[in-house]
């Protein structure tokens, strides 16, 4: 199952980064749009159908399929990156540092990730950039827990204690002794939420909060399609809602899979 | 006198993904009852395993593979699972090395040694259990013995610890005991009291008790009769005087020889060269072969055991 | 206060204490040292015997530097250094390195054994990279490890070799006091052999001192040539090698040395009588702290705790009925 899984993802993410190649029709070129292709139903030349403005929905999810992903992937990059360096500053200066972290932290996690990133992206406007910031800054605390936790209990071993004992320095200590060996946790709970993040983006966008217009996700495009679902184009909404699925369940597999790989390195 | 406990050529092996792993292969001795039986080795020798196999905590990848374990006339390898649950806990009852691990921490130490009466139909009515769990603890020198009794396993310390879980282990009047390292994880001085009190225990019982250890200092206190592992098979055993003050095999002598503070003098120690080999890559023939200094052509094959004197030994070079 | 001729290292009444949350609600101070003073001179060993709560290796540590004392001085070479954190002690860290306990845990599970080597190097020398690599390897051979080990990591080794390369950390800098933490513990009796034998052959080559931190009365019986019997962070005794084992003059270290289970020595009678628990340091007793448990208790024993003293030259003991010349046999 995480083998299919893997491979289905791979194939998503080789076919958006040929997306350029790949795609019938540059769906972003309003110079090859015709009008009179709208609405067309799904069909040779419009493999799975055409939009309101006859753009081929094929090609916008290849492209929509690239920035969910990259979205996806930058914004849990870069909130693993916070996180990590907020959980072993918290946990290797403790006190009042760790408390004033914690509390901060606390704070956030009573509130629902989808409303911080809505009153932030509200609040800014639609952006890839700013969709990026937004969840990063809604999911930094995941990652700090688990990696001040692991701080805590690495702290007080042996090797650190060698490391102290040579006169390292305390940021020495925290990056090149302790980081490496607090970062396995931390990358099974990333592969989790990268799907999240990606599920975020979806719904943002699909509530128009998200990506701009100019560079739609799948999410938007779900969004477009949903205008006129019932009008009886469901192709619109469907397939772009079909190809969230499998990505967001290909990665799951995937991520279930390496966190089982992981796993017995985590045991001493 | 027939034996209470006899092990014949008992094989637990591994399979792993880079193979068998043959932790205990072809090991044989016997206790009789009232006796103390030491077992002793290295880490890696198969010694916790001998122990744990006598009455199958063997889990997958692990599988007590053949041989007899023959407790009391019958097969504890051939039992079934009834008659298996009625074996433990109450003619054998075991002693696991780590005091802190050893007793639930969520449940009170009272309903823990109730349990391990109810079990096996004893202690009718709370108030006999309750005496008998007084009485037990009594008898392991636990000061107060009603408070503990209500006390949680965290409340106590390691040595205190130990000693109700070998009240526990009595509680049923076991024929035989089996202690893995039982005092390894406590101190000095708390070892000694828990040591002394085990051997008096298990006089006064008339129980058995197989105490598996590596500690020579701790068979030579307490042990009747001594057998030595090495890589999954015992080369050498016979009574505590024959092993530890005239060994045969060299790995014995080897064994005691290079342990310090048998005098003051800073020379160097006697030292075995060499680590004992993976049990996943066993040199043919003896296994101590490569560390022996009186290795020779034949000791490709595997010495024959054999029977000096009423002890037994595994070399080539000990006549 | 006990000292030999040439100190290298001189404790001087150190206390620590740590505070401990023992529940959410419940603060409770774990006083691991109470007036300690040591001292050892170059090229010896000293060894510190004691079992848990006695402090041992609290004291390891503070004299390192990971823990800065509570009260009290260490000198190093006749240098304060007791408040002075690692990074600050300059050259002198560079003569004073620790071998840990636990060789499963005091490499880290992520370097390869030449980047665990070469730290030191790179933090307290100006060799270059070929200087370093030199180095490393020269130490590897001093300590019996196959140079083609290098690339590897910790958890490829046995428990044995990581200790060697632990060892080779520690004297890679050619220091003049190694702290040696219960360095063969958690090894095989005939793997202790060897890195025994291994420490006792760079000390004689390299003059090294050692503080030697352990529990096992064989070991210090072999290789000590001065002995602190530590008791609940304080030191109950302190006499070389030959005066201690000859006369042991605290009911302490007297207990202790019954206790041990020898190959040549039954069990005596005391250990047989012995009751009690070790208190913890959280709650000390009254007084001398081994009162409680001891067979030649007084009423005075209680009302404080004695000074270390000298019973013979040479030979301290911190007892109140050792003092006034009583019977120590009771």
């Amino acid at each position: 199952m995480a083998v299919a899984g893997s491979a289905v993802l791979a194939m998503m993410i080789l076919a958006s980064v040929l997306a350029g190649w790949i795609a019938p029709q540059d769906p972003y070129d309003l110079a090859v749009l015709r009008l009179e292709d709208s609405f067309k139903p799904p069909g040779p030349p419009f493999l799975l159908g055409a939009d309101s403005q006859g753009r081929d929905i094929f090609s916008a999810i290849l492209y929509g399929l690239r920035v969910s992903l990259f979205v996806g992937l930058a914004s849990t990059v870069l909130s693993l990156f916070m996180g990590v360096l907020a959980g072993l500053a918290s946990g290797y200066f403790g006190r009042p540092l760790d408390t004033l972290v914690m509390r901060v932290a606390d704070v956030q996690l009573s509130l629902p990730v989808f409303l911080i990133a809505l009153v932030i992206m509200a609040v800014w406007g639609q952006g890839v950039l700013n969709i990026i910031v937004a969840i990063s800054v809604a999911n930094w605390v995941y990652y700090a827990r688990t990696a001040r936790g692991m701080v805590l209990a690495e702290k007080e071993r042996d090797y650190v204690q060698a490391a102290r004992a040579e006169g390292q320095s305390a940021l020495s200590v925290m990056f090149t002794e302790i980081a490496p060996n607090i970062m396995a946790p931390v990358i099974v709970i990333a592969t989790v939420r990268i799907a999240n993040a990606i599920l975020l983006e979806a719904t943002l966008s699909f509530l128009g909060l998200g990506v701009p217009i100019t560079r739609p996700s799948l999410g938007s495009l779900i969004s477009r399609g949903y205008e006129v679902l019932f009008s009886g184009y469901w192709w619109m909404s469907v397939f772009p809602g079909v190809a969230l699925m499998v990505l967001v369940l290909s990665i799951n597999l995937m991520g279930d899979r390496l966190r089982d790989v992981l796993n017995p390195r985590l045991k001493r | 006198m027939s034996a209470l406990l006899e092990v014949s050529d008992l094989r637990t092996w591994f399979r792993t993904r880079g193979g068998v792993v043959k932790a205990v292969d072809g090991v044989s001795f016997s206790i009789g009852g009232g006796e103390i039986f030491g077992l002793v080795g290295e880490s890696g020798a198969g010694k916790s395993i001998t122990g744990f196999s006598l009455v199958r905590l063997i889990d997958p990848p692990g599988r007590v593979e053949s041989g007899r374990v023959l407790f009391d006339g019958r097969d504890v390898l051939a039992m079934g699972p009834r008659e298996l649950r009625e074996l433990r806990g109450d003619r054998v009852a075991m002693i696991f090395q780590d005091p802190q691990t050893s007793l639930n921490p969520v449940l009170g130490v009272r309903r823990q040694m109730a349990e391990a009466l109810a079990y096996h139909g004893r202690g009718g009515g709370r108030r006999e259990t309750e005496r008998l769990c007084r009485e037990a603890l009594e008898e392991v020198r636990i000061p107060a013995p009603a408070e503990r009794l209500r006390s949680y396993p965290h409340q106590l310390s390691g040595g205190m610890k130990q000693r109700v879980v070998i009240a526990m282990a009595l509680l049923n009047h076991p024929a035989l005991l089996v202690a893995d390292e039982p005092t390894t994880a406590l101190d000095v001085t708390i070892q000694a009291q828990v040591l002394l009190l085990m051997k008096r225990l298990c006089r006064d019982h008339g129980s058995s008790l197989l105490l598996v250890t590596h500690d020579i200092g701790v068979v030579s206190q307490m042990c009747d009769r001594v057998a030595v592992m090495y890589a999954g098979r015992i080369v050498e055993q016979g009574s505590r005087d024959q092993v530890l003050f005239d060994p045969l095999h060299p790995y014995t002598k080897g064994l005691i020889q290079c342990l310090p503070g048998l005098n003051e003098s800073r020379a160097r120690l006697y030292q075995i060269p060499g680590v004992m080999p993976s049990l996943l890559d066993l040199p043919q023939g003896c296994h101590f072969r490569d560390r022996c200094p009186l290795a020779g052509e034949d000791c490709r094959t595997y010495p024959e055991e054999l029977e000096i004197d009423g002890r037994r030994v595994s070399c080539h070079r000990a006549k | 206060m006990p000292s030999s001729e040439v100190d290298l290292l001189r404790v001087e009444g150190v206390f620590k204490r740590f505070e401990v949350k023992a529940s959410p609600l419940k603060k409770v101070v774990v006083h691991a040292l109470n007036g300690v003073s040591v001292s050892i001179g170059r090229g010896k060993t000293l060894a510190l015997v004691g079992e848990s709560g006695c402090g041992k290796t609290t004291l390891g540590k503070t004299v390192l530097g990971l823990h800065p004392p509570d009260e009290g001085r260490i000198y190093f070479k006749d240098r304060e250094i007791g408040d002075l954190k690692p990074r600050r002690r300059g050259e002198v860290q560079k003569e004073m390195r620790m071998i840990f306990q636990d060789p499963y845990a005091s490499l880290n599970p992520r370097h390869k054994i030449r980047t665990i080597l070469e730290r030191p190097l790179k933090m307290f020398t100006s060799l270059d990279g070929a200087g370093r690599r030199e180095r490393v390897e020269e130490t590897c051979e001093q300590v019996g490890l196959d140079p083609s080990y290098l690339q590897r990591y910790p958890h490829q080794f046995s428990g044995g070799q990581r200790q060697r390369v632990a060892i080779a950390r520690a004297i890679i800098l050619n220091p003049s006091l190694v702290v040696a933490d219960e360095p063969v513990s958690a090894l095989d009796v005939s793997i202790q052999a060897q890195i025994l034998n291994l420490m006792m052959d760079l000390q004689d080559r390299y003059g090294l001192a050692y503080l030697f931190i352990t529990h096992d009365i064989g070991v210090v019986r072999h290789l000590s040539d001065f002995v602190g019997v530590m008791y609940l962070g304080v030191i109950v005794e302190y006499a070389d090698k030959g005066a201690l084992f000859r006369t042991p003059l605290h009911p302490y270290t007297r207990l202790l040395f019954s206790a041990v289970p020898d190959i040549h020595k039954p069990f005596s009678e005391e250990a047989a009588r012995m009751t009690g628990e070790i208190p913890s340091p959280t709650d000390l007793p009254p007084g001398c702290f081994f009162a409680p448990r001891c067979p030649l208790r007084e009423e005075e024993c209680v009302r404080a705790m004695p000074d270390l003293a000298e019973a013979e030259p040479g030979h301290w003991v911190r007892c109140a009925r050792n003092d006034s010349g009583a019977s120590l046999h009771p």
